[in-house]
C-alpha cells in the first residue's frame, strides 16, 4: 500500500516535470519567434514553429491508463496530435495578425525589376472611388470635402488658411498629410460608425461612406494668425484652456492642398511642378511648425523656472534675488541686459519674471539644480510624446547626454536656452496649464466625428494629460505673467476689459536674428483663464515687438469668439 | 422508448450544429469573397447556401442508412467511381480548367469526382479491412489494402490534382492505423518512403509541383510567380488584424489580388473579414468537430464502423489542417479545400455524406452492458 502510494506520487512528480518542461520549452520557443518579428527570416519561424510541436507533445501527450482498450489509446493520442496543431496553427495566426499586423499591412513593397515603389493597389483604388467624409471646422465650415468628377472622387479645400491642418489627400502621387493621414481610417470609413449599418449599407449594395470630422478649429481665427504672421515663417497655437480644444494652429508659410491633390493622369504635372516649388522652398512650407519645428524657447522657459521653484519651495514670488548686472559662474561672467533700471540691484522674483532677469533665473537654476529642473520640464511634458490628432515632435531638455552636470549648462538651461527645444504646441500647453492651476488638458483638434446624414459617431472627451506643477505653484506663476503684463515690459499685452497674462521671449539660435516667441492666456478679470497662445516668429528680432502683438490679438479675438 | 426514437437521440447534435455554423461562416465568406452584392443566385456564397441546404438532407438521409449495407455497396461504388476518374480524364468528357481535368459539366454546377471518389474508396478500403478482420497481418491483403488506394491516386494525380490525391495517401494510413497488420509492415512502408518520395520528386512532380512545394518557405523569392497567392494571403491575413475588415473582407480581396478566395485561399479571405478573433472562433468550431469525430471510432459496434470512422476522420481533419496550413504560409502549396468552408458542390457534399456515415454509425452504436435494450 505505501509503496503504491509511493511509487504513484513519484510518477507524479515525474509527470509534472515533463509536462511543465513541455509547455516552458514550448512558450519559450514560440514566444522568442514572436518576440523577434521580422528579425528572423520566414523559413527560420517556421521551422521554429514546428520545432516548437515537438515540447507541445510532449507536455500534452496523454497518459492512458492500462484499463482504457488500445481504439481509445489510438483516439485520444490523434486528439492530441490533431489539438496541439491547431496550437500552433493560432500560434501563426498570432504572429500573422496581432503582432506583425501593422507592419504587413503597411508594407511597402519595392519592384526588383524597375525599382518603382509599390504600395498597396487596393487601398489606392478605394481612395478613388469611396466619398470620404468632409472636414468642418467648429462652426461647420467646409475645410475639406469630396466631389466627384466622372465617378472620381477628387478632394477639394475650400478653406485656404488650414492647409497645414488639414493636409493633403493625393491618391494617385504623394499619398497624404495632416489629418486627411492621421485620420484617415475614420474618413475612408474604415473605422468608427455603426459595424451592424455598414453592413446593412454592404448588404443593399451602397457603397462605403466616410465619416465626417468635426473639429475645434476656428477657420475665422485661423486665417486672422495667417494674416497677422504674413510674410513671415512662424507658428501660433490658440488653445481653450479648460477643455484642450486647439482653436488655431497655423504654420506660415503654407500651402494650397489642392494643388498637391493627384486624382486623374492630367493632375500629375501641375502637381509635380507645385510640389518641387514647396519642396525647394528654404522656408520648407511642409511642415507643419506648431508641432513639428523644435525651437530653444527662450526667456518663455523662465515661466516653467519660476513654477519650479515656487513648487519646490526655493522661492516665492516676493523672494529676492540680486542682480547688479553680471553674475560668475564657473569662471564664466553672464551679463545682465534686461534691467529696467540700471540703479536697482534687489528684485523680487515677481520683478525678475517680469522684467526676465537672466542673472535671477540663472541663479534659481542654480538652486534647483539640474536635475529637479528637468524633472520640471518633464512635468510640464518635455521629453515626451504628446497625445495629439497630428504627430507632434517631442520636446527636448537637453541633447548632448550628461548636458545638465555642469553648472553654466544649468543656469543657461533655467533661462531658458541651453540645449532646450520646444515645439509652439508645447508652449501653449504649458501657457494653458498655468492659467489651469497646474493642469494640463489634452490637446485635439477633432471634437467629433459623425456619419454623412450627421449623426455623431464618436464625440472626443475632454481628459486631463498630466499636471505640470502643483496647483499653488501655478496660481502664483499665473499672478507674476499678469503682473508682467499690467507693471512689466509686456505692457503693450496690456487690454482693458481683460485679465492678460504673458511671458516673451528672444530665444538665441547662435546664429542670425533671434526668434521672438509669446506665450500667454486670457480671461475676464476677477474669472478664471480662458484661453492660451503660443506664437513664434523665426528670425522675427524681440518677442514683446513681433510675437506678442500677434498673440495678444489672437486671445482678444477668441474671447469676443 | 421505441425502436425510432432510442436511434435518434444516438445522433450527435454537436456534429449537426458545429457543421451547420461552419457552413453559415461558409456562406458568408463566399458572398463576400465572390463581391458581394445583392443576394441573387449569380453570387456563389447565396449558391452555397443552397447547396448546403440541400446538402443537409443528403446527410439525413445517408444518417438513416444502416452503414452496413453502404459496406454491402462499397464495391460498386468503388467501380462507378473508378470509371468516373478515368472518365474525366478523357478530354472533351472532362473539363479542362487551368491545365487540370477534373470537372464534369452539369450545366448549372460542375461535379468534381475525386470529392465523391473519396467516399467509395474510403467505403471499400474499410469494408475490405472489416472483411478480411485479423487475415490483414498477411501481405497479400496488406498489399491489395494499397492498391485500392493506390489506383484512384494515380487516376487523381493524372488530372492532375496532387493536393486531392495526397487525400486518398491519407485515407489509406488513417484506415490502417487502426486495422490488424504486422508491425514490420509499417516499418517497411517508413523504410521505404524517403525512396518514394525520392523517386516520386525527380520522376512523377512536374517542375511547378516541386517549385509549390517550396515556395512557401520563402515566397517573396518569387513573388510574381507562385509567391504571389502566398504573399496576398498573408497581407489578407495580416492587415485583417484583431478583428478584421467585416463584410467587404480585406483589400486584397476587394481588388482580386488573393486569387482563389473562394476556394482554396477562402481561409485567408475570411481571416481578412473576421481578424484573430473570427479565426480563433472558427479553429474552436473545428476542434469541437473533431472532438466529436473521433469520438465515434470509439463507439462503433463493429470493425467496418472503427474503420470508416477514424478514415472520415482523418480524411476531414488533414484536410483541414494542409489547407490552413498553406493559407498561413506554414505547410506546401497544395490546391485542397477547407472542409465545409470553401466553395464548390462537390466537396461540401463529400464531407455532408461522410458525416451522415458518421451519423448513421453513431445512431447504430454498440451499447453498454449495463443498458437496457
Amino acid at each position: 500500500m505505501t509503496a503504491q502510494r509511493g511509487r504513484s506520487a513519484r510518477e507524479t512528480a515525474v509527470l509534472f516535470n515533463r509536462r511543465t518542461l513541455g509547455a516552458v520549452l514550448f512558450f519559450v520557443i514560440a514566444g522568442y519567434g514572436l518576440a523577434a518579428r521580422d528579425t528572423i527570416t520566414d523559413a527560420r519561424w517556421i521551422a521554429l514553429l514546428w520545432l516548437s510541436w515537438i515540447p507541445l507533445l510532449v507536455a500534452v501527450w496523454p497518459d492512458v491508463p492500462p484499463t482504457v482498450p488500445p481504439l481509445g489509446r489510438s483516439v485520444l493520442r490523434m486528439t492530441m496530435i490533431f489539438l496541439s496543431i491547431l496550437t500552433l496553427f493560432a500560434v501563426q495566426l498570432l504572429r500573422v495578425q496581432v503582432v506583425m499586423s501593422d507592419s504587413i499591412t503597411h508594407r511597402i513593397g519595392i519592384d526588383p525589376v524597375t525599382g518603382d515603389v509599390i504600395s498597396n493597389p487596393l487601398l489606392t483604388n478605394e481612395a478613388l472611388t469611396i466619398p470620404r467624409g468632409a472636414i468642418y471646422d467648429r462652426d461647420g465650415v467646409t475645410l475639406a470635402r469630396t466631389v466627384f468628377e466622372n465617378d472620381v472622387a477628387r478632394r477639394v479645400y475650400p478653406e485656404p488658411a488650414t492647409g497645414e491642418v488639414t493636409g493633403y489627400f493625393s491618391p494617385l502621387l504623394y499619398g497624404s498629410s495632416g489629418l486627411e493621414a492621421s485620420w484617415d481610417d475614420e474618413l475612408a470609413g474604415r473605422t468608427g460608425g455603426n459595424p451592424l449599418a455598414r453592413a446593412v449599407d454592404e448588404l443593399r449594395g451602397l457603397p462605403r461612406r466616410g465619416l465626417d470630422l468635426r473639429l475645434t478649429l476656428d477657420a475665422g481665427l485661423q486665417r486672422q494668425a495667417h494674416a497677422a504672421l504674413g510674410e513671415r515663417t512662424g507658428a501660433a497655437v490658440l488653445l481653450d484652456i479648460e477643455t484642450g480644444a486647439v482653436l488655431a494652429l497655423t504654420s506660415t508659410p503654407s500651402f494650397d492642398p489642392n494643388a498637391l491633390v493627384v486624382v486623374t493622369a492630367d493632375d500629375r504635372e501641375p502637381a509635380q511642378a507645385a510640389f518641387a516649388a514647396l519642396t525647394s522652398d528654404p522656408r520648407a512650407p511642409l511642415v507643419q511648425r506648431a508641432t513639428s519645428g523644435l525651437y530653444p524657447p527662450g526667456s518663455t522657459f523662465k515661466t516653467i523656472t519660476a513654477a519650479a521653484a515656487i513648487d519646490t519651495g526655493v522661492a516665492q514670488p516676493d523672494t529676492i534675488y540680486e542682480d547688479a548686472g553680471a553674475l560668475m559662474i564657473a569662471g564664466h561672467t553672464l551679463v545682465e541686459q534686461n534691467r529696467p533700471n540700471e540703479q536697482q540691484t534687489l528684485w523680487s522674483l515677481t520683478e525678475s519674471l517680469a522684467w526676465s532677469l537672466n542673472v535671477v533665473f540663472a541663479q534659481i537654476g542654480l538652486q534647483l539644480g539640474g536635475d529637479t529642473l528637468a524633472q520640471a520640464a518633464r512635468g510640464w511634458g518635455w521629453d515626451s510624446d504628446i497625445p495629439f490628432d497630428l504627430p507632434v515632435e517631442p520636446s527636448r531638455v537637453s541633447v548632448t547626454p550628461g548636458f545638465l552636470d555642469n553648472p553654466v549648462a544649468v543656469a543657461e538651461t533655467a533661462f531658458g536656452q541651453g540645449e532646450l527645444l520646444t515645439t509652439p504646441l508645447q508652449m501653449a500647453i504649458t501657457a494653458a496649464g498655468i492659467g489651469n492651476d497646474g493642469e494640463i488638458m489634452r490637446p485635439h483638434l477633432v471634437a467629433s466625428i459623425a456619419e454623412p446624414d450627421g449623426e455623431t459617431v464618436r464625440e472626443t472627451r475632454t481628459s486631463r494629460w498630466r499636471r505640470g506643477t502643483g496647483p499653488e505653484a501655478a496660481r502664483q506663476t499665473a499672478g507674476m505673467m499678469i503682473f508682467a503684463v499690467e507693471n512689466g515690459a509686456l505692457g503693450t499685452a496690456f487690454t482693458p476689459g481683460y485679465t492678460i497674462g504673458g511671458k516673451t521671449g528672444t530665444a538665441e539660435t547662435g546664429s542670425g536674428d533671434p526668434h521672438a516667441w509669446f506665450i500667454g492666456f486670457i480671461g475676464l478679470p476677477g474669472e478664471e483663464p480662458r484661453y492660451a497662445v503660443a506664437v513664434i516668429v523665426e528670425a522675427g528680432g524681440g518677442g514683446g515687438q513681433v510675437a506678442l502683438p500677434i498673440g495678444r490679438d489672437l486671445l482678444i479675438a477668441a474671447m469676443a469668439g | 422508448m421505441n425502436r425510432l426514437g432510442r436511434r435518434w437521440k444516438d445522433f450527435d447534435f454537436y456534429i449537426l450544429f458545429t457543421t451547420v455554423i461552419l457552413m453559415g461562416f461558409s456562406a458568408v465568406t463566399i458572398y463576400s469573397a465572390d463581391g458581394g452584392g445583392p443576394l441573387t443566385p449569380s453570387n456563389l456564397g447565396v449558391r452555397q447556401a443552397l447547396y448546403g441546404s440541400l446538402g443537409l438532407a443528403v446527410m439525413f438521409v445517408v444518417a438513416t442508412i444502416d452503414y452496413r449495407i453502404l459496406g454491402s455497396l462499397a464495391w460498386a461504388a468503388y467501380g462507378v467511381a473508378m470509371l468516373a476518374l478515368v472518365l474525366v480524364l478523357v478530354p472533351g468528357v472532362g473539363v479542362e480548367i487551368a491545365g487540370s481535368r477534373r470537372w464534369f459539366d452539369l450545366g448549372f454546377t460542375s461535379i468534381q469526382p475525386s470529392e465523391f471518389g473519396k467516399i467509395a474508396t474510403l467505403l471499400a478500403l474499410a469494408a475490405f479491412v472489416a472483411s478480411r478482420g485479423p487475415a490483414m497481418r498477411e501481405l497479400g491483403n496488406f498489399v491489395i489494402s494499397i492498391l485500392i488506394v493506390l489506383l484512384p491516386m494515380a487516376l487523381v494525380f493524372r488530372q492532375p490534382d496532387l493536393g486531392t490525391s495526397l487525400v486518398y495517401g491519407v485515407i489509406w494510413v488513417a484506415i490502417m492505423a487502426l486495422a490488424q497488420t504486422r508491425r514490420r509492415y509499417w516499418l517497411a512502408m517508413l523504410a521505404s518512403t524517403p525512396v518514394a518520395l525520392f523517386i516520386a520528386w525527380e520522376f512523377l512532380l512536374a517542375d511547378y509541383q516541386r517549385r509549390r512545394w517550396t515556395v512557401f518557405l520563402n515566397p517573396e523569392a518569387d513573388a510574381r510567380g507562385d509567391g504571389f497567392n502566398l504573399i496576398q494571403a498573408r497581407i489578407s491575413i495580416g492587415s485583417g488584424g484583431l478583428r478584421g475588415f467585416g463584410i467587404e473582407g480585406g483589400t486584397q480581396s476587394q481588388l482580386g489580388l488573393l486569387k482563389v478566395r473562394e476556394s482554396d485561399f477562402i481561409f485567408a479571405h475570411a481571416s481578412g473579414m473576421f481578424g484573430f478573433i473570427g479565426m480563433l472562433a472558427l479553429m474552436l468550431m473545428f476542434a469541437i468537430l473533431l472532438w466529436r469525430c473521433l469520438h465515434v471510432s470509439e463507439v462503433a459496434r463493429d470493425q467496418l464502423g472503427q474503420s470508416l470512422a477514424i478514415g472520415i476522420t482523418g480524411m476531414l481533419f488533414v484536410q483541414a489542417f494542409v489547407n490552413i496550413g498553406m493559407n498561413i504560409g506554414v505547410m506546401p502549396v497544395t490546391g485542397i479545400t477547407l472542409p465545409f468552408i470553401s466553395a464548390g458542390l462537390s466537396s461540401l457534399w463529400t464531407f455532408l455524406i461522410a458525416e451522415g456515415i458518421l451519423q448513421s454509425i453513431l445512431i447504430r452504436r454498440r451499447k453498454l452492458a449495463f443498458q437496457p435494450d
